[in-house]
């Protein structure tokens, strides 16, 4: 196998990217002094997958919403029993997620790495689907959805992206809804499986204490030898403008909930642009500017605000969220203090402090296992290098997120979305 | 891994444990205090606006700068019930020296700020800083009047507050609403005061490097202020079921949350109770369980469906997320699964599943300093603490009687059922 060993002094770690003949790109950090390691086998498959086709199609195949989260719940299964009761042999504890544009399979253990880390290659390669238990299945999601529907973040988020976003499917819901799931049938399944779930568009990390190896080794062996499929996802129209600036719905809460959302261009995925975003959403709204003292001072709003970049593959903005009796004040406090920083640029100090932080927080993100594992799995899907960041922030100026506010954070493209008590 | 220097006159108990792996220096000071309706959240006050700001450091901007320029260490604070009492716990971490551009010094750093956030806070006349208290309880009463937020946290907060009415541990750790309405910066100044001149300490660092500077340099802090030390302790008495306590509330949601509450003889600070921990593994605190395998993935009858063990106070709760119309069906398929427990009708696969499971999960603490200084912590009270090795040997010692015998101690205490409105169902 390919493979390419990349070190940074700085940081005191090394990782591994192998390419393994299909197309699909293994990376392993190791820690041998760490008990626990962590193993992720993915699919670059999310809930924006509705409408595709490979290669070898002539036409596009539209499904479902929600099947990319339902198939996740249904690969546990096989004929032998379900992964769950094949992982208590091990001691391993697994799980699984679906975001709009990922579905991650992972395990964590101290013990048995290799037995556990068999059991994942080999069920995510061996789907099991029957009527039977596609039916079951839409019972227990159907309750998922229920608790969803209950969770006022969630219809929040929701809620600010039917807002912003006209026809990108990362307005709907990662779950579906009870009447979509009622559509998913075996067949489907297996549809959307043979598609994403090739070699060509996967992806397997691994952090801990394990042998890179042996681990290659093991991905040798066990990944099936069949050739990759590219796969494509059918694109969509959407307009740079918004749906609209303002939705509100009502729901049991003790203080109305707000999120304020600026819709940016999806072209740019680079570190680069992440990073700038991020720091400056801390020199917007973070503990240390004078916006968030001056709101929570004032008990516009309390310690659950929060920003976050929120992006992905055909998708990326800025949100800030949390709680507050005066949400319109908060987004117009926003979106003044933006102009206000574009107009007159940032404070060396406060722009020094913040680079500081990040570099801090850079390198004590390295401490954790499954954090190393989580950014590994960015790096499969983005193709960035897991210490690009730490270069960047080394160089990074103030008057390059001066630039980078006055391009990405376009108030004409903001919404607020608010959920008040009922 | 650790060396313990014992301050035992000053009520000061001292760990270190010393790791070389890890990127951060993690350093704690622990105070365990009565919990009441007042201490309860002047305790959850107290943790907030102590690390909010300095008398060096007088606003939050300031000192948020000041910890981005210690490249982003932090500072926060927290209260948490130990069964009838408080325990507050403020803790600093920042990244080990050696990772920093000029090999600075951020421990000698940290332990400072944490030190001025304990005894130099921001005060004025004889309470803390008018502005910032007013900030905080405000925060604090947005905090109780949020728990209604997440459906699932407060149906088991509503579920032990009815099962524990006699008791402090049935109080919310943040408190009432209107005990927080009722604090006053004085009062809650008095009651931080008696807790540093009384209250038990623990001093924790984890991490690299010496951790001489933070202990002495705080002890002698604690010393200054001529402590009186008393000994407050969770303290255990058995509860015997006379009958099973049932309640329920409605609220617009569409999924119902069933909440039941058991009672064991069993508790942490009076004897051995790792058979039992497995028991509550085997029963929901797995997916191997009886309540995920059976009562949720064959069943059907909860989205969720989980078991958990409140060591000190012997109670076991399982939590549900139901549809309405299951709730009857769910609540058997959960008390048959105990019965089937307690009745010994249970493979051997699935205590070595319980005994891999638990061994993993307690070797995993190794690889985080904050779980490594919580499992310390937690188990300060326990009759007989055991470190995570020793954890690990007793776990693979247990038997299946003693399974058998543990399950037979807990008997249903009080059902909690939040469910739809009228109409809506």
């Amino acid at each position: 196998m390919n493979k390419q060993i990349i070190r940074n002094e700085n940081v005191g770690e090394e990782y591994i990217v192998a390419t393994h003949k299909s197309g699909l790109k293994i990376y392993i950090c190791e820690k041998k002094d760490y008990s626990k390691t962590y193993a992720i086998f993915g699919t670059k498959y999310g809930s924006i997958d509705n409408c595709f086709k490979t290669v070898k199609d002539d036409e596009y195949t539209c499904v479902p919403e929600g099947i990319a989260h339902f198939l996740e719940h249904k690969l546990f299964e096989s004929e032998e029993g379900d992964a769950f009761s094949r992982f208590s042999a091990t001691g391993a504890s697994a799980n699984a997620y679906t975001t709009f544009d990922k579905t991650c399979y992972l395990f964590t253990c101290a013990d048995n790495f290799y037995d556990s880390f068999e059991i994942l290659l080999d069920f995510v390669q061996h789907p099991f689907f029957t009527e039977e238990t596609v039916q079951k299945e839409q019972g227990i999601i159907g309750q998922e959805i229920s608790m969803y529907d209950d969770s006022p973040g969630w219809v929040l988020l929701f809620n600010l992206l039917c807002a912003l976003y006209h026809n990108n499917p990362v307005r709907i819901n990662i779950a579906g809804t009870k009447d979509t799931i009622a559509k998913i049938d075996a067949k489907l399944l297996y549809k959307c499986y043979e598609t994403f779930y090739n070699l060509n568009n996967m992806f397997i990390v691994v952090s801990g204490n394990a042998d890179a190896h042996k681990v290659l080794e093991m991905c040798d062996k066990f990944l099936a030898d069949k050739e990759g499929i590219p796969v494509e996802s059918k694109g969509f129209d959407e307009p740079k403008e918004i749906v609209k600036d303002f939705i509100s719905q009502k729901m049991p809460v003790a203080q109305p909930l707000f999120a304020f959302g600026i819709k940016q261009d999806a072209e740019d995925k680079s570190v680069k642009r992440r990073v700038e975003t991020e720091m400056l959403l801390e020199i917007i709204s973070g503990h240390q500017s004078p916006l968030y003292n001056h709101l929570v001072s004032e008990g516009i709003c309390n310690r659950d605000f929060s920003s976050e970049y929120f992006e992905g593959r055909g998708f990326s903005s800025v949100l800030f969220s949390g709680e507050s009796k005066d949400p319109e004040r908060i987004a117009n406090e926003l979106k003044n203090e933006i102009t206000r920083l574009a107009t007159e640029g940032i404070d060396e100090k406060e722009f020094e402090s913040v680079r500081r932080q990040f570099l801090g927080h850079y390198i004590m993100d390295f401490e954790d296992v499954e954090t190393v594992g989580d950014s590994l799995v960015t790096c499969a899907c983005t193709g960035e290098g897991l210490f690009d960041e730490g270069d960047i922030l080394k160089n990074v100026t103030r008057e390059d997120l001066v630039s980078r506010l006055k391009t990405d954070f376009d108030l004409k493209y903001s919404a607020l979305s608010v959920i008040d008590n009922k | 891994m650790s060396i313990q220097k014992d301050l035992s006159s000053l009520g000061i108990k001292t760990k270190y444990i010393k790791s070389n792996k890890f990127k951060t220096v993690r350093m704690s000071v622990s105070f365990i205090a009565e919990a009441d309706n007042f201490t309860l959240p002047a305790s959850a006050l107290l943790c907030k606006l102590l690390t909010r700001s300095t008398a060096k450091y007088p606003t939050h901007l300031e000192l948020s700068r000041h910890l981005n320029m210690l490249y982003g260490a932090r500072i926060f604070g927290g209260s948490a019930k130990m069964g009838n009492k408080v325990m507050l716990k403020f803790t600093a971490e920042c990244l080990a020296p050696k990772y920093t551009p000029n090999n600075e010094d951020l421990i000698s750093s940290c332990a400072a700020l944490l030190e001025d956030a304990i005894f130099s806070p921001k005060l004025s006349g004889d309470g803390y800083d008018e502005e910032d208290f007013i900030i905080e309880k405000n925060q604090l009463l947005d905090t109780i009047d949020g728990r209604i937020n997440s459906k699932r946290g407060y149906a088991v907060t509503r579920m032990l507050e009815n099962m524990c009415k006699e008791d402090s541990f049935g109080i919310p750790t943040e408190g009432y609403r209107e005990d927080a309405e009722r604090l006053t910066s004085k009062a809650v100044r008095e009651f931080f005061e008696d807790v540093l001149k009384t209250s038990p300490v623990i001093l924790t660092m984890v991490g690299e490097g010496s951790p001489d500077v933070f202990f002495e340099s705080i002890s002698k802090k604690f010393e200054n202020i001529g402590r009186t030390p008393v000994d407050i302790k969770p303290e255990f008495t058995p509860v015997s079921v006379d009958e099973v306590k049932t309640f329920s509330e409605s609220m617009e949601v569409s999924q119902g949350k069933l909440v039941m509450g058991f009672r064991t003889s069993v508790s942490s600070l009076n004897q051995d109770n790792i058979p039992l921990r497995m028991m509550v593994d085997i029963f929901g605190g797995s997916p191997y369980s009886r309540l995920f395998t059976e009562v949720r993935e064959k069943q059907s009858l909860c989205y969720y469906c989980t078991a958990r063990l409140f060591a000190i106070k012997g109670i076991v709760c399982v939590d549900s997320g139901v549809e309405f119309d299951t709730v009857d069906k769910a609540k058997k398929g959960i008390l048959d699964q105990l019965d089937i427990i307690k009745n010994g009708e249970f493979d051997d696969a699935i205590i070595t599943a319980s005994k891999m499971g638990l061994t993993d999960s307690v070797k995993s603490a190794y690889d985080s300093n904050a779980e490594l200084e919580g499992w310390y912590l937690t188990r300060i009270f326990d009759k007989n603490p055991l470190t995570p090795e020793e954890f690990v040997e007793r776990i693979n010692k247990v038997s299946r009687e003693e399974i058998i015998a543990a399950a037979n101690t807990i008997n249903l205490d009080t059902i909690y059922l939040l469910k739809g409105v009228e109409g809506d169902e």
